[in-house]
């Protein structure tokens, strides 16, 4: 296999990986702990390192695991003294975290393969060359063990706490009464969270990684208000961004992570002007039409209060509109000719007349 | 009697909202709570469940703690307690109400889903059972919160201002559920705002304010003299008690 086709397939299981564990997270409106996590998992790893007296696998998940879990504790407590909003409990907590890996890196392992910029981006490239080696057999990178590891835990989690999910998510309080203690549920997807970060990390970085695991889902929620288009929609995203980013980067000797996020960027920017619900554009074309409709209805019942009165020469008249609603000049005609051209009246002549279709229009109860 | 509070005092930061609570509501009845704004009247019914550490006081249900007997007990909270943005049909809203029979990671079966039908049917909400929960109005909202309770089956129904901001056709509809409810023995506890409404919809009556003013069926305990010590003004009760 060639090192392209390693990078290809990290950063996609990487990509559907990170999205998949994103998607409670967004619904639950915990996002923001994403990116706590991934900070604070660092003095974890480096504590796992530092026990094992070196860049050991086991102990550095171990200890980042932990470091997850006690940064979620934390924020759970300040926020529960009620003194402190979650969200600047989750600002206070995860940089000191942060803070305290990145100190002792450089204290401890000025000489180690592990260094802030790494931590940051990842080496995705680099993650190619560390092989997975059993019994002298080379079974590839061992980024993709580890993320195809995770892959399969993030898939368990959602079909097997498919119902505990939904239930604690949509109503805590009833899902505690019914015996789901919704403790429960927050910190196993806590845990679920803080494996994929681990296991995305050391390829993609915690800054990647956040981007990872929120946008996919931010992107399908805008798009569905199902929870199985939501999903699908997630793992499409999260796979497509990885690919397209991936090559961008290759053919242009750019950086993997940096462009996989910014395809992320790209189509979040797109859905929340196309998407056809919650689009902006869909949601502008929509106050348009409605505005719109709302004119033409008070021209049609303003043209028939009048007709056939003595007034009507002067009221019916394109004209009179600007003073009779208020109108613009150019806004009369707009609503004047979007009439005539749905067949609610008739301009050839300087009275405005209604059509059969228009005096149906104005009907009490159309 | 069977809902058996004593001694039940809650605190809100130094404060206490509840005080010295010793209340007792009889099984197989509609029981209103009524009081003032701030009364603690939902506080109540949340420590009542064990949603609110109180800091002294037990519950007792039949006899034994309600805690022990949790999945015995259904709640109709405040309908903006929870995310109606989540991405989730009526069906699947109600069908959580059986959620405490199928236990942990295990689906609901066909008996489950056959009752959801039968429940949404009971409020009214058969049609809407595919319809995303983001759709429904207010009072739509409150029929499946209903249908949710019912298809739970408990025999103890605690509800916060379940008639609060529903029109009358739903609430007609709703009031038919409690009966059905009754008829079935259930118990029915719900705090309630409209006291021109509460006589003729409730059987027992308990007026609170942080603590229990008086308490006892709707005839004898609904009277001027107690709403003027709950309240602390005078009311002209429509009908005339006393």
């Amino acid at each position: 296999m060639s090192p392209s086709f390693w990078l290809y397939l990290i950063a996609s299981l990487a990509g559907v990986t990170c999205a998949l564990s994103g998607i409670y997270l967004v619904l639950r409106r915990q996002a923001m702990l994403a990116d706590a996590i991934s900070h604070s998992i660092l003095p974890g790893l480096v504590a796992g390192f530092w026990i094992a007296h070196g860049p050991n696998l086991i102990a550095g998940f171990v200890g980042a695991v932990a470091a997850g879990l006690t940064t979620t504790m934390l924020v759970e407590g300040l926020t529960r003294t009620k003194k402190i909003a979650n969200d600047s409990a989750i600002g206070l907590v995860f940089p000191a975290m942060f803070a305290i890996g990145v100190i002792w890196i450089s204290l401890q392992f000025s000489n180690v393969h592990l260094d802030t910029d790494s931590v940051l981006f990842g080496e995705i490239t680099l993650a190619v060359f560390d092989r997975f080696v059993i019994g002298g057999r080379d079974l590839g990178p061992q980024s993709v063990w580890i993320l195809l590891a995770a892959l399969v835990l993030n898939i368990a989690y959602l079909v097997l706490f498919r119902k505990e999910l939904r239930i604690a998510t949509f109503d805590a309080d009833h899902a505690w009464l019914q015996g789901f203690d919704s403790r429960v549920i927050h910190y196993s997807l806590m845990v679920v969270v803080t494996i994929t970060s681990v296991a995305a990390f050391t390829a993609i970085g915690a800054i990647l990684s956040v981007a990872l695991i929120i946008v996919p889902a931010v992107i399908a929620r805008l798009l569905s208000n199902r929870l199985v288009p939501i999903i699908l929609v997630t793992l499409t995203v999260g796979l497509m961004s990885a690919l397209i980013g991936t090559s961008t980067a290759i053919a242009g000797d750019l950086n993997i992570p940096g462009l996989v996020s910014v395809f992320l960027g790209v189509i979040f920017g797109m859905t929340l002007l196309f998407s056809p619900h919650q689009g902006i554009i869909a949601e502008r074309a929509k106050r348009a039409r409605q505005r719109m409709h709302f004119a033409i209805q008070s021209l049609l019942i303003h043209i028939h209060e009048h007709e056939n009165t003595p007034e009507e020469a002067t009221e019916s008249t394109l004209e009179h509109l600007s003073d009779e609603f208020g109108w613009s000049d150019s806004w009369s005609h707009s609503v004047a000719h979007n009439a005539e051209k749905r067949g609610l009246l008739s301009l050839n002549q300087p009275i405005i007349r209604l059509t059969e279709k228009g005096r149906k229009e104005i009907q009490p109860g159309n | 009697m069977s809902l058996s509070i004593r001694d039940l005092t809650v605190i809100y930061r130094d404060a206490p909202v509840l005080r010295d609570i010793d209340l007792d509501l009889p099984k197989g009845q509609l029981c209103a709570i009524v009081g003032p704004n701030g009364a603690g009247k939902s506080t109540l019914i949340k420590a009542a469940l064990g949603l609110v550490e109180p800091v002294s006081g037990s519950i007792n249900w039949c006899g034994a703690p309600l805690r022990t007997q949790k999945t015995k007990v259904g709640y109709v909270p405040q309908r903006s307690s929870v995310d109606w943005d989540f991405p989730t049909d009526v069906f699947d809203v109600v069908l959580m109400g059986t959620f405490s029979r199928v236990g942990w990671l295990k689906s609901p079966g066909k008996a489950e889903r056959k009752r959801v039908a039968e429940c949404l049917d009971l409020v009214g909400m058969a049609e809407y059972a595919k319809t995303q929960i983001s759709q429904l109005s207010g009072g739509q909202q409150q029929r499946v919160f209903f249908a949710r309770a019912l298809a739970q089956n408990a025999e103890l129904t605690f509800m916060d201002e379940p008639f609060a901001g529903v029109d009358a056709t739903t609430e007609e509809s709703l009031l038919n559920v409690l009966k059905t409810m009754k008829s079935e023995g259930k118990t029915i506890i719900a705090v309630h705002h409209d006291l021109q409404t509460v006589r003729e919809r409730f059987d027992h009556i308990t007026l609170l304010n942080k603590r229990i003013i008086a308490s006892g069926s709707m005839d004898a305990t609904f009277t001027e003299s107690n709403l003027k010590a709950a309240y602390g003004i005078d009311f002209a009760i429509a009908g005339g008690v006393d």
